[in-house]
């Protein structure tokens, strides 16, 4: 019903604007002409001067010059109404936030030495305060804000709280309205209080949600649901990920320290984004035994992967043939995957092939790589920079020059 | 052919001309309030602080030339080194100030002169020395010490030195919002299958506000005449013109003032021109051209956010000077470009853009000249009644008012810093005025500059921009 009703208002108002779109052009037509029919029936035009005898055409200018006016006094009216309402919504919103996250928290910090007959009396009194979904819906986010920041027995008792105001009707006509700010706050509701039950829906909203905000909060309401199976399923159904949602979902790993990831999942689906995911957590998450998968994304068409693959291998390269692995695969990376490939073989046990191949950089690689490559050779061996300074090319000379400046 | 041939061949002309103009504001405000309304849906959802984590987020150099600005440039420096973004540097250039700005940012920073590894990528006039702060909280703030050399001479020796991903082109007199990088780079992480070149921001009129430390701590409406005009022009320009072409990905202009640019995009096409006073638009047409060339696909993005603070002329004479060196720069790169008038190979920028331009920027004031004059021969010889120019011209003038009414309206809708009821009065006053001292000011500075470039070859002046300076915050 809720659903139903959101659904009305949100067609209604688009409905009257068409509405009144088409009776000003209509309007136009019937300035013009002395009569009209609609529908068998001939009306009078109460609008037609035959007095101004004009031609057609004017009549037409002369109707939207009078539009013109009345529109711009309209706008002009609802220019002040808007600024004066904004302000009045901002401290009208400022004193509810402020109450509500003063009551709730008193309320959950006090709950434990309260009889049981004044929890009741204070949840009533809650309840009494939230008669609209607009107070509903900042309840719901002071809730998740304090579910967010707190751990053990006070965030279980937020869960419960939450449980317990019966807002299960609306986080679901929320999930289903046509507002996206509405699915937004049903989505994070979800994700953050694991709310189970929603699952197919949210999985087509990240499959074919056609906004990008949407798409990303449905995206980490699955993995807060349910990292293993639902990665899986992602997989499996093909969703899309970016770059951008790449990150949002490690963050929500890591802030959440979820373990249970299929790892190997990830690097082996054809979906780009889901191996980019599979490579940075495969790294960030030490998986050694995956090294030479990754190895294979080094020479890739996919920049972010590939950068990601130089990354993760140097962070696992041990042996000699994996730093020289890199070295060779130096031409052939991007900008970034350079960088990477330049501060890892610093690291290199063969300090010899280390040197050579920083000094090589130095020498025929543009400035930006020239005092990368200089910055870790000062760290392996400063004579050699110093012998470089005295090179014949200006540029080697001063990039030299730079480090030392800098560095020294 | 007789009088009567012509009249209605002159008439047709005019008419087809203001017909599309009308079509064409009304396409361009539908299509910028939609792409207002999204933006706004998506920004008002999302915590731009969350970039700060991602690892990709490209490096950014500010670059931001100074001339003779010894009084301004602490507290611009100040306002710059405040800004939200992780990998940033500031690169100010001094091009050979007459005054003390040089030693003033020196002493004030305490920088002294390095060792630094530049490639000269794009020619630009002698680096003299490059200063950087000893001072760790200044990390990220480079002085680049240069000959004399314009403007665009400047920005380019700034690229040179740059080594980062992307460079802002700022004039170091505005006032950029904490947030503005954050927001101006988010469209080139954002878009998976085209390369943001280039991303602009909304540019507001910084006279009479209040600033504490390089930040606008009040927003008011300016005391000047001639700014309060401007406030309303820009609130038009930017709001409603250039989203609109940021919607079909036709946009051609990225202010000077503020502006971010792929920077090796820029090194390839060769960096700003130095032979035209309009370089911020010729550098946007050639590496828009450049991206069609190579057959890359290509997006140049605007954010309807204000972002930078500037002070805008407040004496007609200053003012004038502007206005012709915008026509004398628009008039350049139309006729340096001229190969993408209606050329296909171009796609919106040769089709739509570019000839937008052509016709509705450069040419307007002209036919809006000569449409003056043919109606009053047409009064003089009788041959249209007074009553239908004057219903034409009715419908002009309350087409424009309707214009700039929205205009106004959609601020306070939206990003609503121009607060309380004075102000919304003085600007539905000022609309009205516009129509008659503005417009018809800034019609005169267009056909003054279109003179100027054509009959005085004078193609490169820059004339002085008078600054006042930010009110300070009134202290009790």
């Amino acid at each position: 019903m809720k659903t139903l009703r959101l659904y009305l208002e949100y067609w209604g108002t688009r409905l009257f604007y068409i509405t009144v779109f088409f009776l000003i052009c209509y309007g136009s037509y019937c300035y013009s002409v002395p009569e009209f029919s609609i529908g068998g029936h001939v009306f009078k035009s109460l609008l037609y001067h035959e007095h101004h005898n004009l031609a057609t055409w004017l009549y037409y200018v002369e109707y939207f010059i009078f539009i013109f006016i009345i529109l711009a006094l309209l706008i002009f009216a609802l220019t002040i109404y808007y600024g004066q309402d904004k302000r009045r919504k901002e401290k009208t919103h400022n004193r509810y936030i402020n109450f509500y996250i003063s009551y709730l928290l008193r309320f959950i910090f006090s709950k434990d030495e309260l009889p049981e007959e004044e929890i009741k009396l204070k949840k009533k009194k809650l309840g009494k305060f939230i008669r609209n979904d607009y107070s509903r819906e900042l309840v719901i986010n002071t809730l998740q804000q304090i579910h967010h920041q707190t751990i053990g027995k006070m965030r279980s008792d937020t869960e419960e709280l939450l449980h317990e105001l019966k807002y299960d009707y609306l986080i679901r006509s929320y999930l289903h309205s046509p507002y996206y700010r509405h699915n937004r706050i049903a989505l994070n509701t979800i994700s953050e209080f694991k709310i189970h039950g929603y699952e197919s829906y949210i999985l087509r909203l990240a499959r074919h949600g056609r906004n990008k905000l949407l798409h990303t909060d449905a995206l980490v309401a699955l993995i807060h649901l349910n990292p293993s199976g639902n990665l899986l399923l992602m997989i499996e159904r093909k969703v899309n990920i970016s770059m951008w949602e790449v990150n949002v979902i490690i963050n929500n790993i890591e802030k959440d320290n979820i373990k249970e990831i299929p790892y190997a999942g990830l690097i082996h689906s054809e979906n780009k984004g889901m191996i980019l995911l599979g490579i940075i957590l495969s790294r960030l998450h030490r998986k050694k035994e995956l090294k030479s998968d990754i190895k294979n994304f080094i020479p890739y068409p996919n920049d972010n992967i590939s950068e990601e693959a130089i990354l993760a291998f140097g962070a696992f390269a041990e042996d000699e043939s994996d730093f020289k692995y890199l070295g060779n695969a130096y031409n052939d990376a991007t900008g970034r995957g350079k960088l990477s490939i330049i501060s890892t073989i610093t690291y290199s046990p063969d300090v010899e092939y280390a040197m050579h191949f920083l000094e090589w950089v130095a020498v025929n690689e543009p400035i930006k790589y020239k005092t990368e490559a200089l910055k870790f050779l000062l760290t392996i061996n400063m004579e050699r920079v110093a012998k470089l300074k005295e090179s014949e090319d200006p540029l080697v000379a001063m990039a030299c020059k730079e480090v030392l400046d800098i560095n020294l | 052919m007789g009088i009567a041939f012509w009249d209605n061949f002159i008439n047709a002309l005019f008419f087809i001309f203001s017909g599309t103009l009308f079509v064409l504001y009304l396409i361009t405000a539908v299509l910028s309030i939609m792409e207002v309304r999204k933006h706004l849906k998506k920004s008002r959802n999302f915590d731009y602080r969350t970039m700060l984590s991602f690892p990709k987020l490209p490096s950014v150099s500010i670059i931001a030339p100074a001339y003779n600005e010894e009084k301004t440039i602490i507290e611009n420096t100040k306002c710059l080194l405040s800004l939200q973004y992780l990998d940033y540097e500031i690169i100010i250039v001094n091009d050979g100030s007459k005054d003390n700005t040089l030693s003033t940012i020196i002493e004030h920073f305490g920088l002294i002169k390095v060792e630094k590894a530049y490639e000269l990528k794009i020619p630009c006039a002698r680096i003299r020395g490059i200063y950087q702060s000893i001072n760790p909280a200044y990390h990220n703030l480079m002085v680049v010490d240069k000959e004399n050399g314009g403007k665009a001479d400047a920005l380019n020796s700034g690229i040179n030195v740059s080594q980062k991903d992307l460079f802002l082109a700022i004039d170091v007199d505005c006032i950029i919002e904490p947030d503005a990088i954050l927001k101006m780079v988010q469209p080139f992480i954002d878009d998976p299958t085209h390369k943001v070149i280039a991303s602009g921001g909304v540019i507001r009129v910084a006279n009479s506000c209040e600033v504490v430390s390089g930040n606008i701590v009040k927003v008011n409406y300016p005391k000047n005449f001639w700014a309060k005009f401007q406030v309303l022009e820009y609130f038009r320009a930017f709001t409603i013109g250039r989203m609109a072409w940021t919607k079909i990905n036709g946009l051609l202009m990225i202010s000077g003032a503020f502006g971010l640019f792929d920077r090796e995009v820029a090194v390839k096409v060769g960096g700003y021109d130095k032979t035209t006073v309009g370089e911020d638009l010729e550098l946007v047409v050639r590496m828009r051209k450049h991206m069609y060339e190579t057959g890359v696909k290509h997006r140049v993005a605007f954010i309807p956010d204000p972002l930078c603070w500037t002070e805008v002329p407040e004496s007609y004479k200053v003012l004038s000077r502007q206005r012709n060196r915008w026509t004398r720069g628009a008039i350049d790169t139309i006729k340096k470009h001229r190969n993408m008038f209606f050329n296909p190979k171009y796609g919106i920028i040769g089709m739509a853009s570019f000839p937008y331009w052509v016709i509705y920027e450069w040419l307007t004031p002209i036919i809006e000249l000569l449409g003056i004059v043919f109606l009053i021969v047409l009064l003089i010889f009788n041959l249209y009644s007074l009553k239908v120019i004057a219903l034409v011209m009715l419908f002009v003038i309350t087409f424009s008012f309707l214009f700039s009414t929205t205009a106004i309206f959609i601020e306070a809708y939206t990003y609503h810093k121009y607060r309380g009821i004075k102000y919304k009065f003085q600007a539905f006053l000022f609309v009205i005025f516009e129509m008659f001292i503005y417009q018809p000011s800034n019609l005169y500075f267009s056909l003054w500059g279109n003179y100027d470039y054509f009959f005085k070859k004078n193609k490169k002046g820059w004339g002085n921009m008078t600054r006042t300076g930010f009110a300070p915050k009134k202290t009790n």
